[in-house]
């Protein structure tokens, strides 16, 4: 678990350290998770010790997520003036992509 | 000391807002299981409006709370690190349909987005709500870490995200199913693609093969968007 933590911690490092030294704007943590692919892809296996640490891990997200979330206490002005329309943006916008989404693996099935 | 500034001395410690932090999630667990895994209500929900309960009710500013705060959200890093590990599963056993799935996912999730923020630039007209619209379709910490490369809000985008997964669970199969395009496939695809993880976890209580395809577009959806949206926002 721990050994696991270690190398999740080092490719995520890693990950900072080149998106500093190209200066790219996609996420840290996202050049980290592609590093650490492309070393599965690399050696065709999983280590067991990162399958546990990464399992162990992703149950707990909710947790991890909380305190972002509590951030929307310094944003209740956006909410109590947009709230409803935010709201509605988000449900409706869902459709198109659903069944765009939907359609093309369909399609794509035949 | 009086009583009156114990009280006041322990609001300003990090470790005392941990500590509330996850005792309000393992409370919302706790909901959550009585209510038999009510997908209106997860743990992160009720856990988040048990927090914000008790800084509205101690009048603690945001800033000391993401002290304490800050040390759960610092492992959103390793966890998308982790991501790796599904993506590389599901790579070997998807490997013949990926070109489909990587289509349709990216297709279908740019739609949705697009859609998102448009509407907000014409409904609500703020550039950084509108922005922050752009990573709403992807899994919490990949929208937050996206969000930061963006300048959006991400506390906003967490609640989008939030929205986003909970209205996609609710209406993504019946909708898939009154325009009659509810194959597994299609239904788990969707599902994952525009509404992430909780999206991926209403396709688990569907069937197996719902759930495969929901990780999948999930996982690859976070990841193409985390490449992706930066560049053009």
């Amino acid at each position: 678990m721990l050994k696991g933590l270690f190398v999740l911690l080092v490719f995520l490092v890693l990950g900072e350290a080149i998106q500093s030294w190209v200066a790219i704007p996609v996420p840290s943590s996202i050049i980290g998770m592609i590093l650490l692919l492309i070393a599965f892809i690399i050696f065709k296996k999983i280590p067991q010790d990162i399958e546990t640490a990464a399992n162990k891990l992703a149950p707990l997200l909710p947790l991890f997520i909380i305190p972002i979330s509590a951030g929307l206490i310094t944003q209740t002005d956006v909410i109590q003036t947009y709230g409803l329309k935010l709201f509605i943006i988000l449900t409706v916008s869902l459709i198109p992509g659903a069944i765009v989404t939907a359609l093309i693996i369909k399609w794509g099935q035949r | 000391m009086t009583e009156q500034s114990i009280l006041h001395n322990l609001l300003q410690q990090p470790i005392t807002w941990l500590t509330i932090t996850l005792g309000a999630y393992l409370f919302g667990q706790k909901i959550y299981l009585h209510l038999n895994n009510a997908s209106w209500l997860p743990p992160v929900l009720s856990g988040f409006v048990l927090v914000m309960l008790a800084l509205w009710a101690t009048q603690t500013p945001y800033a000391v709370y993401s002290e304490g705060g800050e040390l759960l959200s610092f492992f959103l890093g390793p966890v998308v690190v982790g991501l790796s590990v599904p993506l590389f599963h599901h790579l070997h056993s998807m490997k013949r349909q990926m070109l489909i799935m990587t289509l349709a996912l990216s297709l279908g999730s740019l739609i949705t987005v697009a859609t998102a923020m448009a509407l907000t630039h014409y409904w609500v007209g703020i550039d950084i709500i509108t922005n922050t619209m752009a990573s709403k379709s992807v899994t919490t910490p990949v929208a937050v870490a996206i969000t930061e490369q963006t300048q959006g809000i991400p506390a906003l985008a967490a609640a989008f995200v939030m929205v986003t997964g909970i209205m996609g669970a609710a209406i993504i199969p019946p909708l898939l199913k009154l325009v009659k395009l509810d194959t597994p496939q299609a239904t788990g695809t969707a599902l994952g693609t525009c509404a992430h993880a909780v999206g991926t976890s209403r396709a688990i209580e569907l069937s197996q093969e719902h759930a495969a395809y929901a990780a999948m577009a999930m996982t690859l959806t976070a990841s193409l968007h985390a490449l992706i949206i930066p560049w053009i926002i």
